[in-house]
């Protein structure tokens, strides 16, 4: 069964994900979603807080995926099976092991190929 | 939750020198006229500061603003700061982060601050709740130190935060304001104003809601929005890399192109090697810790948290390597070491020092060391040569820039007026228009970038015409161009360096740049045909305020904030003599690919047609009073008369 | 044909696919075009990031600056153009 799962370390604390979900029962915008974004020290880390397994109140964008995963720009949020989702962090590790590109974004939002690539120089291969 | 209407605009007044505060509603056709943000201070600074008001005196008024977008998955975050600046312009910048659509569910969307505390304050806004509280604690305070001070005291981690840091309490000229760290804004002047107001701080919390008009014309507008913008979709070379790598990836380029400032712009061409050195690939490399982003922002990494991972500087932490730093750190003072082009970045954050200020400036210095002007009884025996050898020097420099001590209180003054001091021809590499420093991007190869930086209300602000390097003409048919009141021949526009079609061009950049900004959007995400084709804004408006206009009166309100903030000014006594580039850009040839000097043949034609597709006076650049008229301003024109301004027909 | 030195110059994603940021490389392309195609030999995705396969055109999302010899450097549109020795290009 699909569900939400959440990479917290590509987060980039937007909150495009809390803002809105939280819309999605009345059309109102604010900061009560069923996913939060934690900042508890400033902008120092994101945590994004879920409280939904992804059957989501309204798909705004496309009916198969939850509204907060369509938003996510980063590739943070996943709707997967587990054993889709263990292959994703799979590849983000393997990816950041190869090149500081994927610090910020998930392989999968990138939209140019990057698997084959030599390692980086100076990298022990 | 308490719900607000996105049309819904209130300010909180408060009066710093007697401690009093109300709330009250701004005319609603006010939303119809200027939007919000930046184009509702335009017309609240030309109604509310007095003509020749003392920038550093009561009269003065600091205004924090969003803006019907705000708190909408659209606004980014973005609000405007604005006030008198020193300097005797309009003072206005765009702040990103999450100040803005806190400010909003607050049920607050501007702050204007009067008056003048006699003892140093913070003001504090939870809800309907707003106070004025004791910062003699905080005063003197680093911005990092102040926002972990507050933070202890305000124990609600989603508290937002704004403020300044020891260069904007001790008068410098050109501090900012910053907030969520790493965030700053208003260099035009507007963090010396809150000091002069002994206003360390803002601290607001807002737990309510804002409902849109038409919730699915709403979201269907954000999907138009969003797929030019989203990596996977959006037609424009600019997206992957600015959203990734982000915008410092242009020193690299234009290091080879003849457009990277370097040794305070004697040169334009910078050694390759060195520009890899500082580049964004180093930096993402090297220093990034995390993506960041503002408010809604729909790109994965605009911004990064970065720390120095080991030598001198090791554990230093920070935010944000923009285009800006690789030039007024890197290049225009010849220091290719990321280690410490970042240092010298950070410091200016934590001691509320813009960096345009300090690097433009350093590098002025450091000229006048180099033609012997200044020498070390001058700099406190500093050896300032380019490349500058004496790290600790330099840094210890800075924090006496924010502190006005010693050699640091001349740079404090700004190149401008620290030239007018020390003369000796020294006002002829001095680069700043109307004493403002340049920024990063080149003049004599972007004709359009020379122009935009002369004229602007506010000195130079690559916000009010940003992109330079525009989308491909090409997205879009001339028919379609046509119907969207573009009457350009975009090719020609968008040529670097031919001065046709320059002036009509940026009118066009002004006026929409104008409305995102006061939307408010960011500017930075009009790529593909969003700079062009406005209507995704337009609609997203309408839809949230539900507010029936048409598109081409949409556009004119972004008319009418220039010519509210060029009416202030005039009001002020700026003319088209101050409408002009830096002396070295104005008589200078570029040193490679024979790119020439803004010589009056061809800055001039560029100023008339400018001045003329805004119906302006040639002669005065004063607005004319058709043009006014037009734009419902005649109260602008009558008050301008008012004051002994002759208004031409 | 003969053999041309260029320096080629890598920005973010194209240093990711090539895993350096400059180098200097000799090549016996004429075109731009063709350099393309044996660097994607090289480094497998370089051609995909650049070329639109539909239309065979740049893509909308990428950009190569090209400094011709010792003179003002141009974005490059016409993949076709031909190449000169000692020029430099820049991948975006
Ligand atoms: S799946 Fe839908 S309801 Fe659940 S957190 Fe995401 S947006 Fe909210
Ligand atoms: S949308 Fe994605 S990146 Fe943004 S706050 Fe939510 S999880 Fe983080
Ligand atoms: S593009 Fe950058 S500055 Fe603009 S909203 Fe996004 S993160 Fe903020």
């Amino acid at each position: 069964m699909k569900r939400l799962y959440v990479i917290e370390d590509l987060c980039n604390g937007c909150r495009l994900c809390q803002t809105f979900c939280s819309s999605l029962a009345e059309g109102v915008f604010s900061a009560e979603g069923r996913i939060r974004v934690l900042k508890p020290s400033g902008e120092a880390q994101d945590i994004p807080i879920l409280d939904c397994d992804g059957r989501c109140l309204r798909p705004l964008f496309d009916a198969q995926t939850p509204t907060c995963v369509s938003v996510c720009p980063t590739g943070a949020l996943l709707y997967e099976e587990a054993a889709a989702a263990a292959e994703r962090r799979l590849l983000l590790a393997e990816a950041r092991r190869r090149h500081s590109l994927f610090k910020v974004v998930a392989p999968w939002k990138w939209p140019f190929a990057w698997q084959g690539m030599p390692p980086q120089k100076g990298e022990t291969p | 939750m308490r719900t607000r209407a996105a049309a819904e605009q209130t300010i909180l007044r408060v009066n710093l020198s007697n401690g009093t505060m109300r709330r009250e509603p701004l005319p609603a056709e006010w939303t119809r006229q200027y939007l919000g943000a930046r184009g509702m201070h335009s017309r609240l600074l030309f109604n509310e500061i007095p003509p020749h008001a003392d920038p550093l005196g009561e009269e003065n008024i600091l205004y924090f603003g969003a803006g019907p977008l705000d708190g909408l998955p659209v606004g980014n975050g973005r609000m405007s700061v604005a006030c008198k600046s020193p300097r005797g312009t309009v003072a206005e910048g765009s702040f990103g982060g999450f100040f803005g659509p806190e400010m909003r569910r607050a049920g607050v969307d501007y702050i204007a601050l009067h008056g003048k505390a006699d003892r140093p304050v913070y003001l504090y806004i939870c809800d309907e709740h707003a106070e004025l509280r004791d910062a003699s604690h905080l005063w003197g305070l680093t911005t990092d130190q102040t926002d972990d001070a507050l933070r202890r005291e305000l124990p609600d981690a989603d508290v937002q935060l704004r403020y300044i840091g020891p260069a904007g309490e001790n008068g410098v000229h050109a501090s900012v304001i910053l907030g969520n760290r790493n965030n700053s804004g208003g260099r035009a002047g507007c963090g010396e104003v809150m000091g002069s107001k002994k206003l360390k701080a803002i601290a607001v919390r807002g737990t309510g809601g804002i409902g849109v008009a038409d919730y699915p014309a709403f979201v269907q507008a954000y999907q138009t929005y969003r797929q030019r913008l989203d990596l996977a979709t959006s037609r424009d070379a600019w997206t992957p890399v600015w959203s990734t790598y982000g915008a410092p990836v242009l020193a690299r380029l234009f290091a080879e192109q003849g457009n990277l400032m370097t040794r305070n712009a004697q040169q334009m061409h910078w050694e390759s090697d060195k520009a890899v050195r500082i580049s964004a690939e180093a930096y993402l490399d090297r220093y990034v810790t995390k993506a960041k982003a503002c408010f809604s922002c729909p790109w994965p990494a605009c911004q990064k948290l970065h720390t120095i991972p080991d030598g001198e500087y090791a554990g230093w932490q920070g935010g944000n390597y923009w285009a800006g730093q690789p030039v007024v750190f890197g290049s225009l003072l010849d220091i290719d070491d990321l280690d410490f082009v970042l240092a010298l970045s950070i410091l200016c954050n934590r001691y509320g020092l813009d960096i345009f200020h300090v690097g433009f400036t350093l590098a002025w210095a450091m000229e006048c060391y180099e033609k012997g002007i200044l020498t070390r009884a001058d700099t406190d025996g500093l050896e300032l040569t380019f490349g500058c050898r004496d790290r600790q020097g330099l840094l210890e420099l800075v924090r006496k820039i924010a502190l006005r001590q010693g050699f640091g209180a001349l740079l404090a003054l700004g190149c401008s007026r620290a030239a007018r001091q020390v003369g000796k021809g020294s006002e002829r590499f001095c680069l700043a228009v109307k004493d403002q420093e340049l920024e990063a991007i080149a003049q004599r190869s972007f004709y359009m970038v020379a122009l935009g930086v002369a004229v602007s209300e506010v000195g130079p602000d690559h916000t009010r015409w940003y992109p330079p390097y525009p989308c491909n003409p090409n997205l879009l048919p001339p028919e379609e161009l046509a119907a969207l009141g573009i009457h350009l021949d975009l090719k020609k526009a968008f040529e670097g360096r031919n001065p046709e079609e320059k002036g009509k061009l940026l009118r066009w950049f002004s006026i929409s740049r104008a409305v995102v900004e006061s939307l408010p959007g960011c500017v930075f995400l009009v790529r593909d045909t969003l700079g062009l084709d406005m209507r995704p804004w337009w609609q997203m408006f309408r839809a949230a305020t539900g507010m029936e206009v048409d598109y081409f009166e949409f556009l004119k309100a972004g008319e009418r904030v220039i010519n509210l903030e060029r009416a202030f000014n005039v009001r002020e006594g700026f003319r088209r003599a101050d409408d002009h580039p830096p002396y070295r850009m104005a008589n200078e040839d570029v040193p490679v690919f024979g790119f020439r000097r803004l010589s009056p043949d061809i800055f001039d034609p560029m100023l008339d047609e400018y001045y003329d597709a805004m119906g302006w006076s040639l002669t005065t650049s004063i607005p004319r009073a058709q043009t006014l008229q037009a734009l419902g301003l005649a109260d602008v024109a009558a008050a301008l008369q008012a004051c002994g301004v002759e208004v031409e027909a | 044909m003969s053999a041309k030195t260029l320096t080629l110059r890598y920005v973010a994603h194209f240093s990711t696919i090539s895993g350096c940021l400059e180098e200097v490389y000799t090549t016996r392309a004429a075109s731009v075009r063709q350099l393309i195609d044996a660097l994607d030999q090289r480094y497998p995705g370089f051609a995909a990031a650049l070329v639109d396969p539909a239309s065979g055109r740049l893509r909308l999302n990428a950009a190569v600056y090209l400094n011709p010899p010792a003179q003002p450097p141009l974005s490059l549109l016409d993949l076709d153009r031909p190449l000169e020795d000692g020029a430099k290009l820049t991948f975006w």
